[in-house]
């Protein structure tokens, strides 16, 4: 019958590729890619039905995000998802430098969810940790003049305090 | 499903994986992520902890600082006067404060549940401080006594917020803003200490009381947010800055008569109230 072709034409239609930056493919549903809003806004104005390139992002990162743009995209009961997420932080923190990649990746591709979500991550991680060791942590370089250092350390003097 | 089987995606071979983008190490693409996602992150910090981010490198160290919540929930001051004080310094780095939240005030009284209805609180009351004072009341809806006490202006004290001062009132601030209206139904008392802050004395002669008095429109402009806004004030005393004795005795007269018609002029939305000024010092007359 003529209305299951058509159907079934709407479905692969509903499929998009988006390619990263080191030309990895992925195809994935189109509501999957609408979680993200720079590639909902590509899809908008330029149709599906040629690969998207997703520039900035490289393949592996690219594929963590749709992986949580899927099942984000499921519409599970809150307590799945809140476990879900828990544990794709956990593994997401472990590396460092996979962590931030994929902050600035699901920042850049505008995921308002994924962004929350790392970011409430990454407060924790800062939370309870005297300079020291945010910078020990981050290798975070301390620039700052014994100056600078000693007036904040006055200024803000009850900030540090003993935890 | 269709969708998974064509990403098929596995996180365990993700973590594993070498990632090269940060070549430099974890800190220089710290350094490299844009403000807004960094503000993101440390406005979900407590105040302590946000705070101490300042201390980390240049990069972070004024980071932290155009954050528009505060929060003092966790902070371990358990005496009020050091709060106040973290409070007064935080706020004069604040120009567009959103919201105040410090309860650890709360916790000293025995009870989170306990609210507030007594607070002292001390500003220089330039034009950055009063969103700040504003959001006071926002966050302390039970209070009944609100105590302010302007401090005198200390020239060391200086730093980018006076710089905003030029930006004008309405930068940061809405005298008509309603966010507060209504939820003020507790506050019956309001006591401003040291009105008129330090005036400026050694120019008496040449300038007329008018703009003596308009150089310290930001503490008018806040009575008259206040007397429109508080339904259920009954008494704002208010006790004028010892300044005002270094003027002649004519001149400290006629600062104080306009002064006081100035503030009487200002619509008053609670019927009850009744303002005065220097109330101990006309017994003392």
């Amino acid at each position: 019958m003529a209305t299951i072709i058509t159907k079934e034409q709407q479905e692969k239609e509903k499929m998009v590729t988006l390619v990263s930056s080191d030309s990895e493919k992925f195809v994935v549903e189109q509501k999957v890619a609408e979680k993200s809003h720079v590639i909902k806004m590509v899809m908008n104005c330029c149709g599906i039905e040629s690969p998207i390139p997703v520039r900035r992002v490289k393949g592996d990162i690219l594929k963590s995000i749709l992986e949580y743009c899927e099942k984000h995209s499921k519409g599970e009961a809150q307590e799945v998802m809140e476990k879900w997420d828990k544990e794709y932080m956990d593994k997401a923190e472990k590396d460092l430098v996979f962590f931030h990649d994929l902050m600035l990746a699901s920042h850049f591709l505008h995921i308002q969810e994924l962004v929350d979500l790392i970011a409430v991550t990454f407060a924790g991680m800062l939370k309870m940790k005297s300079p020291e060791e945010i910078r020990q942590k981050f290798n975070i370089n301390n620039d700052l003049t014994k100056e600078q250092e000693e007036h904040i350390m006055t200024t803000f003097g009850w900030a540090f305090q003993p935890i | 499903m269709r969708g998974s089987k064509a990403s098929c995606i596995s996180m365990d071979r993700l973590s594993k994986k070498k990632h090269s983008l940060c070549s430099d190490g974890f800190d220089r693409c710290l350094s490299k992520l844009p403000d807004n996602l960094l503000l993101r992150i440390l406005s979900l910090l407590q105040m302590k902890d946000r705070v101490r981010t300042g201390c980390l490198s240049t990069r972070w160290k004024n980071l932290w600082k155009p954050i528009s919540n505060i929060d003092f929930t966790q902070t371990n001051m358990h005496k009020t006067p050091e709060l106040i004080a973290a409070i007064d310094k935080t706020l004069s780095y604040h120009d567009v404060l959103q919201s105040l939240s410090f309860k650890e005030i709360l916790g000293i009284s025995g009870s989170p549940s306990v609210s507030v209805t007594d607070l002292t609180f001390e500003t220089e009351f330039w034009k950055c401080n009063l969103s700040g004072l504003v959001y006071v009341l926002r966050d302390f809806s039970k209070l009944e006594v609100l105590t302010i006490n302007v401090m005198r202006n200390h020239d060391n004290k200086s730093g980018d917020f006076y710089k905003e001062e030029k930006s004008g009132i309405n930068a940061y601030w809405k005298p008509d803003d309603s966010s507060v209206l209504g939820l003020q139904q507790h506050l019956k008392t309001v006591k401003i200490n040291g009105f008129l802050g330090s005036l400026d004395t050694s120019a008496e002669f040449e300038t007329t009381t008018e703009s003596i008095l308009n150089a310290r429109d930001t503490e008018f402009v806040f009575v008259k947010f206040l007397l429109r806004n508080l339904t259920e004030l009954e008494t704002m005393i208010i006790t004028i800055t010892e300044e005002l004795d270094n003027f002649p005795a004519l001149k400290k007269l006629d600062i104080l008569s306009q002064l006081s018609s100035r503030l009487l002029a200002f619509s008053k939305s609670s019927r009850k109230a009744q303002i005065l000024i220097n109330p101990d010092q006309l017994t003392d007359a």
